[in-house]
């Protein structure tokens, strides 16, 4: 710097200029101002002698103050921005200029003076102030570093995120917010861009709070040049990474979580790409001796047993299809002993979640082996018990059918006996006996069927009118052989209450009553045989009390007694016979029937066996024992009674069961038609109007088609009179009806004495 | 009031391989006063259709040689069914078994043993269509 030669000179050189040149002696006070002060009120008349600062705004004296100082010591400016001060202007607006200061020395360099340029910056701070808010509210976390490592601006988002105040964020150095680990983490790229070789860098860093919290951070550094480029700042962005580390460290515990339950399944799970390679398997596989290296990349198919193949290809392309595909069980090879073990997979198809394509299979394994075997042995079990029962069916129908063909020549022949008419008295109770033993014997046949019909739940239970009285004294005569060679009493006692003709199934009844009565007879050595009839407890049922005298039974045998095969007392068995079925049969067939059966006992007193059956009270028969002659009989006729109205059906039902008749329903034409095409039945009670298949349409498509009952008779059911309506059936039942009507219309037909049958004319 | 009837004219064929329970059905039936004939087993009785032409049969389902079902499969193929009303005997009582018989053909069945009077009613059942055909 020249000395200033002429005060002339720097007129011509400031008198111009917006500048305003300021000269300062060495002891601060003003000595020159240029023209262009005038802006600010000042000139080298009202200013001489002052200091400097008087110029500024009172709030920015000190750092002018510092700065002058700084020059002085020889120490470089501060930076532009720390050199701009507030000065007034005329208008009474405060304006901001910068300074820039130079010393003047003399010849032997001793500072003389110091010239002060200030400039008006107000323009370029407004733009500065912009620059300034936006990298004050920046989200970024902003510093501007010196090339000596001092941090000379850091915004609020910076100081937020290390928890200094922007004052205490100047005073401090990278070492001091950086941590100790990460310090020299990019010292390599400082270097680079401190000489130019790089422009930027990024680097992932970890910086520590005030309150010694770490926060990780992406910090992108980069170098703001002088022109001869070298750096003259270091401009630092900081951005948090610590939320979205969270996210990282939770997703990473989940896919740790999920890699956890994929290695510690017993399952295999798996993911096969569209080309069928294996692109991910759990280590479960290598406990079946494959190794990961072979199964990465190679087909999974390589496992599976050549039969299956077909099948487990085609689940997979079915899946590929877009089809579902169920749970597939096949055969997979273990490895490590060589053997095919029954597996069960849940394919599913995986797909791009973006574009919704086919991308690949995952597949979870399931060794399901021993489940397998398990259920094998079960089938075989299973297979076996059917087949024993299976066989054990068989033997009982082999053997009734052995012991049915004799009995059928021996009942036979009995009845052919008894109507020879040079039988004597004596001979004519032979016949009878052997008749009702051989019955006997037949029902004993029946009861071995019956269990297993009773296993089976198949037992027919038909019931109808039965005299109970003479039921009950046709089954002690059974016994009366038996009972009077050991002195024993037999006796029977119906309560006068008790009605004498119920509804229910004589022959099952018949098969209780000797079962209970012939094991009375059969244990009981002294006194006697009592079978009381009254009614039970609850309305319409009959209760059947077989007491004796014999051994009596404990509790233990109690329990025992009603169950299959099971005798009171093994010693017994060989001392009284018999087949341990005649209690398990009672008390199935009273089930069957409606009803129960039971036993009270005491030791050494006797037993009282006793079974309570529903037994509707039924006035039909007695009607017909009453006036037998009016009333033909109707044994064994098989009846189906057809109507669509239910209570018909039940009263034409009710009386020809009472009349000893087996009835069978229909309650529809269709249902009469298909009924009629496989069960054969001696006539058939034909209601004419009926919903869909009328009764005309029945008989016409009867006689039509060739079946068991084409030429069945048929009696029409009716509440029409005319007697041409009827053309073509073999009598009529009009509605309402009196039993009588009902059962001569049924046994006419039969017996074709009906006025339309074709065989009237033969008959008569 | 069925042994008013002169039977004489109507030809019943009976088929069992037990010789007392065949014995009988003939005794039964020639009783109820029908023209009876009789054969032992399946192949006696196909040749007996051809040989008397019965009206009806009574025809045994157990039987050596041929059973029952046998005799009614091959008369169902002649068209033989259709000119003898059949009912079948079946010791069994097999549900199974009177449904396969009705299919082949038969017209009733009876269980054994039977009632007196059951087989009588039974085959006068039998002669029923012929009945009403000839009035």
């Amino acid at each position: 710097m020249k000395s200033i030669s002429a005060e002339s000179e720097l007129e011509i050189l400031t008198g111009h200029a917006r500048d305003v040149v300021i000269v300062v002696n060495r002891d601060g006070e003003i000595t020159y101002i240029s023209p262009a002060g005038r802006a600010y009120g000042a000139t080298v008349e009202s200013m001489r002698g002052q200091p400097l600062t008087h110029l500024l705004h009172p709030d920015d004296r000190a750092r002018a103050d510092a700065n002058t100082a700084r020059m002085l010591r020889g120490a470089p400016p501060a930076p532009y921005f720390e050199r701009q001060y507030r000065c007034r202007t005329e208008s009474g607006d405060w304006a901001w200029l910068e300074g820039h200061t130079s010393p003047v020395r003399d010849d032997q360099g001793v500072i003389t003076s110091i010239v002060c340029v200030l400039r008006d910056v107000t323009e370029q701070r407004e733009q500065a102030d912009l620059f300034e808010a936006a990298f004050q509210e920046a989200a970024t976390g902003i510093a501007l570093m010196s090339p000596d490592g001092r941090i000379v601006r850091a915004n609020s988002a910076m100081c937020e995120m290390l928890g200094h105040s922007a004052e205490v964020a100047r005073t401090l150095t990278p070492k001091q917010l950086v941590h100790p680990d990460d310090l020299n983490l990019d010292m390599e790229l400082g270097r680079r861009l401190a000489k130019g070789e790089i422009d930027n860098y990024s680097i992932e860093k970890r910086h520590v709070r005030s309150d010694g919290a770490v926060v990780p951070t992406l910090t992108k550094v980069a170098a703001i040049r002088s022109p001869d480029g070298s750096p003259k700042y270091y401009l630092i962005q900081l951005h948090d990474l610590t939320e979205q580390h969270a996210a990282m460290a939770a997703l990473e515990k989940s896919e740790e979580r999920y890699r956890l339950v994929a290695e510690n399944t017993s399952d295999i799970i798996l993911t096969v790409d569209l080309n069928g390679r294996i692109t991910f398997i759990n280590t479960t596989a290598t406990r079946s001796g494959h190794r990961m290296r072979d199964l990465l990349g190679g087909s999974p198919m390589q496992a599976v047993h050549p039969d299956d193949a077909e099948m487990v290809w085609k689940s997979f392309k079915r899946l590929h299809d877009g089809e579902a595909c169920d749970r597939i069980r096949w055969r997979g090879l273990n490895k490590a002993t060589g053997e095919w073990v029954w597996v069960e997979s849940a394919p599913t198809l995986l797909r791009d979640p973006e574009t919704n394509a086919p991308t690949g299979f995952l597949d979870v394994v399931r060794d399901i082996h021993q489940q397998v075997v398990h259920d094998e042995e079960l089938a075989t079990a299973r297979a076996e018990a059917e087949q024993a029962a299976a066989a054990k069916a068989q033997f009982l129908a082999n053997m009734s059918h052995e012991i049915r063909t004799p009995l059928t020549a021996i009942l036979g022949f009995t009845g052919l006996l008894s109507e020879a008419q040079e039988l004597g008295d004596a001979a004519r109770t032979y016949v009878d006996r052997i008749s009702k033993a051989g019955s006997a014997l037949l029902a004993i046949v029946n009861d071995v069927l019956d269990l297993s019909k009773l296993e089976a739940g198949k037992i027919d239970i038909r019931p109808r009118a039965t005299d109970i009285d003479a039921l009950a004294e046709e089954t002690l005569e059974l016994f009366g052989f038996d009972a009077r060679a050991k002195g024993l009493g037999l006796t029977f006692e119906r309560d006068p209450d008790a009605p004498t003709t119920v509804l229910l199934d004589p022959d099952r009844l018949r098969q209780i009553l000797i079962n209970l009565v012939g094991n009375a007879v059969k244990f009981t050595e002294r006194g006697g045989v009592h079978l009381a009839i009254s009614e039970g407890e609850q309305p319409n049922t009959l209760r059947f009390a077989v007491t004796d005298t014999g051994p009596g039974l404990d509790e233990a045998q109690r329990q025992r007694l009603f169950q299959r095969f099971s005798q009171v007392d093994g010693s017994n068995t060989r001392r009284h016979g018999g087949t341990g079925l005649g209690l398990a049969i009672c008390r199935g067939l009273a089930e069957a029937m409606g009803g129960d059966v039971g036993v009270d006992s005491t030791p050494d007193v006797g037993s009282t066996f006793h079974v309570t059956l529903p037994a509707k009270e039924v006035q039909a028969s007695p009607a017909v024992a009453s006036d037998e002659l009016s009333y033909p009989t109707l044994d064994d006729v098989r009846v189906l009674v057809v109507d669509d109205n239910s209570a018909n059906r039940e009263i034409a039902g009710g009386i020809l069961v009472a009349l000893n008749a087996e009835v069978t329903e229909a309650e529809t034409g269709d249902q009469a038609l298909d009924l009629l095409s496989i069960q054969p039945v001696d006539v058939v009670l034909l209601d004419l109007k009926m919903a869909g298949v009328d009764g005309r349409e029945v008989l016409l498509r009867l006689r039509q088609t060739p079946g068991p009952n084409q030429d069945v008779p048929v009696v029409a059911f009716t509440a029409e009179t005319e007697t041409e309506l009827t053309d073509g059936f073999d009598g009529i039942v009009g509605k309402p009806f009196t039993p009588r009507q009902l059962a001569t219309a049924i046994y006419n037909a039969i017996h074709q004495l009906g006025s339309n049958a074709g065989g009237a004319a033969n008959a008569a | 009031m069925l042994h008013s009837f002169d039977l004489s004219d109507r030809k019943v064929l009976v088929v069992d391989d037990e010789p007392y329970v065949l014995e009988l059905l003939v005794t039964r039936l020639t009783l109820a006063g029908y023209n009876t004939f009789s054969a032992r087993d399946g192949v006696e009785a196909l040749e007996r259709v051809e040989t008397v032409r019965p009206d009806a049969m009574v025809l045994d389902i157990n039987m050596p040689r041929l059973d029952g079902f046998g005799v009614l499969r091959s008369m169902s193929a002649s068209g033989a069914i259709l000119r003898v009303a059949t009912m079948v005997l079946t010791a069994r009582n097999h549900p199974d078994d009177v449904r396969l018989a009705i299919s082949l053909g038969a017209k009733d069945y009876l269980a054994k043993p039977f009632k007196d009077d059951q087989l009588a009613a039974r085959v006068a059942r039998l002669f029923r269509r012929r009945d009403v055909l000839l009035a």
